[in-house]
Parts: structure tokens; sequence; C-alpha cells
């Protein structure tokens, strides 16, 4: 397992991605002074560098971690490592874990990076602890795809395990929103409030991790009850995400 | 070192993909012991990287005795182009890592030099070390080498063919080749001709007296 991790770990960073990532979270540091009038009013200049940093640490979570995570799974079987591995004697579960965790490695680093760039250049009002905990929030939600885009790109190959994870993302961000919306516009229909449960019933609730107006309007810390739940949450649809991802593993066999 | 049985594989075994027909199948019993040299022979899309696999435990049919270590090294096993030798062996290895570098100086691979800018022999090298290396880590008792000698110039085949003899002191190595000058006395030679896999009568056979074999199966 380590092996696996290791390789697929070094992999990554020789690959160097990471570099357009610390480039979009330094750039959008850079970038907010720049297109804020903060001549005007020198106030603004905080919630917007926090806003612009969020921004991209949010993009990265939604869109990099799972690009990462997608063509870590494929690369597996393209590379023939499957067959080599499995022949080694490595086991299923050994192998997926240490996919996982190479997986999870890459959008841990993102969320330190993002998490000291909103500690040092957001508002400087907010403490650490909001700010470390809204960040915290944001990347649990992402995390929670990666074991499952591992997982469907041994089966289909690497944009379409990738279109798959930002799907879910994207729909558990803000699908719940919407369908609330039209549960309460088509109250009258049984068969649009029946189609509504189900969507909400089904959809991760990816969106308690959007803590955007948060770091922004410089809002108080989440209390510890509120924010153990989500985090609890998080964890619960990860673990869904592993059973899932890890079917869909083994439904390959080499 | 006392000679041990590997596996036995009985007369009449087929081997095929889940729910598929059969596309090997053993015309005689082959055993393999430990410790051991085999020539696997046969031409392109006959079936030999299938019963590699097969011994391995690859396949959905496994050989009885799956209890011992084995480890393969896949034809078209590829790396990220970035990587080096060195990187690939550092990530994967742990105290056979020495044993790779000094192979990698034994056949002239540049550790250092990144994966995708290696030729086709030196990516060969890489590859045949680091399953020989995987072997030694765990101590397999089988190693299956797949086109192994695929892209070597003719010095690197005679060091490869001493590190393998080497190896085949201590485990059973089997090794899929085309014609090639054979520098080792293998234990036994299996050819697989029209997926009939079966024993050559004479482990000392050259080319000729394979390929004679090869048609006459």
């Amino acid at each position: 397992m380590i092996s696996i991790a290791r390789l697929a770990i070094l992999e990554w960073w020789t690959g160097k991605s990471w570099f357009l990532a610390l480039v979009a979270l330094t750039g959008a540091a850079f970038v907010a002074p720049l297109v804020t009038a903060s001549s005007i009013d020198p106030d603004i200049l905080g919630p917007a560098r926090a806003q612009w940093i969020y921004g991209a640490a949010f993009l990265l979570a939604i869109l990099y971690c799972p690009v990462v995570a997608a063509e870590l799974g494929a690369k597996q079987v393209q590379r023939n490592h499957r067959l080599f591995w499995r022949a080694q004697g490595v086991g299923n579960v050994e192998y997926f874990a240490g996919l996982v965790f190479a997986g999870l490695a890459p959008a841990i680093l993102v969320s330190v990076a993002a998490t000291i760039g909103i500690v040092f250049f957001g508002i400087s009002e907010q403490s650490a602890v909001v700010k470390a905990q809204a960040m915290a929030l944001t990347f649990l939600a992402t995390f929670s795809v990666i074991p499952f885009t591992i997982g469907l790109a041994q089966l289909v190959s690497g944009t379409v395990a990738f279109f798959f994870a930002i799907s879910i993302e994207l729909a558990g961000v803000y699908a719940p929103p919407a369908i609330e919306f039209i549960r309460q516009r088509e109250g009258a229909s049984q068969d649009v409030r029946m189609a509504c449960e189900v969507f909400l019933t089904l959809v991760p609730r990816l969106g308690l991790g959007d803590q955007s107006e948060r770091l922004t309007f410089g809002w108080p810390l989440i209390p510890w009850e509120w924010f153990g739940s989500a985090v609890a949450y998080f964890l619960f649809v990860f673990l869904v995400s592993s059973a899932l991802g890890y079917v869909l593993f083994r439904a390959r066999r080499i | 070192m006392r000679n041990r049985e590997i596996c036995v594989i009985p007369e009449g075994t087929e081997i095929s993909y889940r729910g598929g027909p059969p596309v090997v199948r053993t015309v005689c019993e082959l055993t393999f012991h430990r410790p051991g040299l085999t020539l696997l022979a046969g031409r392109n899309g006959e079936g030999k990287s299938t019963f590699m696999r097969y011994l391995c435990g690859c396949q959905p049919q496994k050989p009885a005795a799956t209890a011992y270590r084995s480890a393969y090294l896949p034809e078209e096993l590829a790396f990220d182009n970035g990587l080096s030798a060195g990187q690939i062996a550092a990530a994967c290895l742990g105290r056979a890592r020495k044993w790779f570098l000094a192979g990698a100086a034994l056949t002239g691979l540049d550790v250092a030099k990144a994966f995708g800018k290696l030729s086709k022999g030196n990516k060969q090298k890489t590859r045949n070390l680091l399953a020989l290396a995987l072997g030694r880590e765990m101590d397999a008792a089988l190693i299956c080498l797949d086109e192994a000698m695929s892209g070597l110039d003719y010095s690197v085949r005679r060091v490869f063919w001493t590190i393998i003899a080497e190896e085949a002191a201590l485990r059973h190595v089997i090794l899929s080749l085309h014609p090639d000058e054979i520098y080792s006395t293998p234990t036994q030679i299996i050819t697989v001709r029209s997926g009939r896999i079966s024993l050559m009568p004479d482990p000392r056979a050259n080319w000729d007296g394979i390929e004679a074999w090869l048609e006459a199966a």
C-alpha cells in the first residue's frame, strides 16, 4: 500500500500540476487589490482579497482535486499497474486504500496552502480559527468524491470519471436549494414533490462546504457542535463514496 | 538451496478470461520447482502472457497452490514520463533498492534520467530490474518476466542472462522470449502453440530445436 501511494504521489509531484494550483492561489491574492476600488473605500480590500482567494480555493477544490483523482485512477489501467501490483499479491483493499491516500494527499496539500492564503490575506478582523474552520468544511466536502472518482476511473476514462465527480459536486452544492424552490412552487403536484423528495434524499449536501459568505463578510465562528455535525456528515459521505468506489474498483478484475 | 516444489499444473488445465472460451490448455503436467528457470516460447498472441498471469493468480482460474509469492513483469508496464528510474525504485522498493541500483550500474542504466526520455531498451532495463528487485524484496517463489529481452542490445542481454541465472538459483524464473541466444541452460522449456501448452523433452534445445518443436506441435 505504501509503495502504491508513494509512487502515485511522486507521479503527481513530478507532473507539476500543483504549480498551477499555487499560481491560482497566489495570483488571487495579488489580483484582488488591482480590481477593487480600495482607493475609495480601503475597508473593502480585506473582504475582496478573501473573496478572490476563497474563489480560487473553491474552484481548485471542485475542479482540480477531482481531476487529480480521476487521472490517478485512470493511469492504473492505462499503464498496466493493476496487473503489475495484483501479480505481486497486493489485495483489492490494500490497493484501493493506497490510491485513495494518494488522491487525498494533493487535496490536503492544496487545502493547507489555501488555508494559509486565507489566514494571511483574508479579513484581518476575522480570527484564524474561523478561517481554518471554514476552509476545513470546504475541502472536506470535496474529499468525499475522491474515492468514488478513483473507483469509477477503473471502468471508464479519466475524463468521464472527472465529469461524474464534478456533476456530483455541483449537484451537491447547488441542487438542494434549487430543488427546494421547485418543491415549494410545485407543492400541489404529488409527482413533482415525490421526485424532489427522492432527489433531496440521494444528493449529498455538499453546499455545507460553501463558506464564501462567512469568509467574505467576516461572520463569526461556527458553533463547535454544528461544526462537529458537519464534519461527521462529510465523513459519512466519504464512507459511502469509499464503499461505492471500492465496488467499482473491484468490478474491474485487472 | 534445497529444491522445493512451487506448484503443479495438471494436464488438461484450461485457462480462459471471465466467461470466455479457453485461451490455452495444458497438454501435459507442468511442475515448477524452486530454484529453476523456465523458458516460455511461442508466437505472438498464442497465450504466453495468459499463462504467466495464470501462474501469478491474475486469471479467473488460479493454480491449486496459490500460497506462493510471485512477481510479474507485464509487457507494457509504463511509468510517468517525468519520473526517473531512481525515483521509481525509491517509491516501489525498500531494502531491494540497493540491489536495483547495483543492477542499473551493471546494465548501464542512468537512474537520474526521466523515464520518458529513456530509450526503449533502457525502459526495458528499468522494468526488468524493478520486477526482479520486487521479487527479491518479497522473497517471491516465482518471477515471471514477459518479453524481458525485448529492445535490449546484445551486450545487455548477456548481462541480464547472468542476473536472471543468479535469481534462478534462488527462486523460479519464467522468461518468455522470442528467438534469442540462450546463455543459460534452463530447467525446462515450455512452448505455447495454438492454445496448447506443452513441455519440450530436451531443456538444452537451441532455437532451431524449439522452432521445430513449435512447428510439430
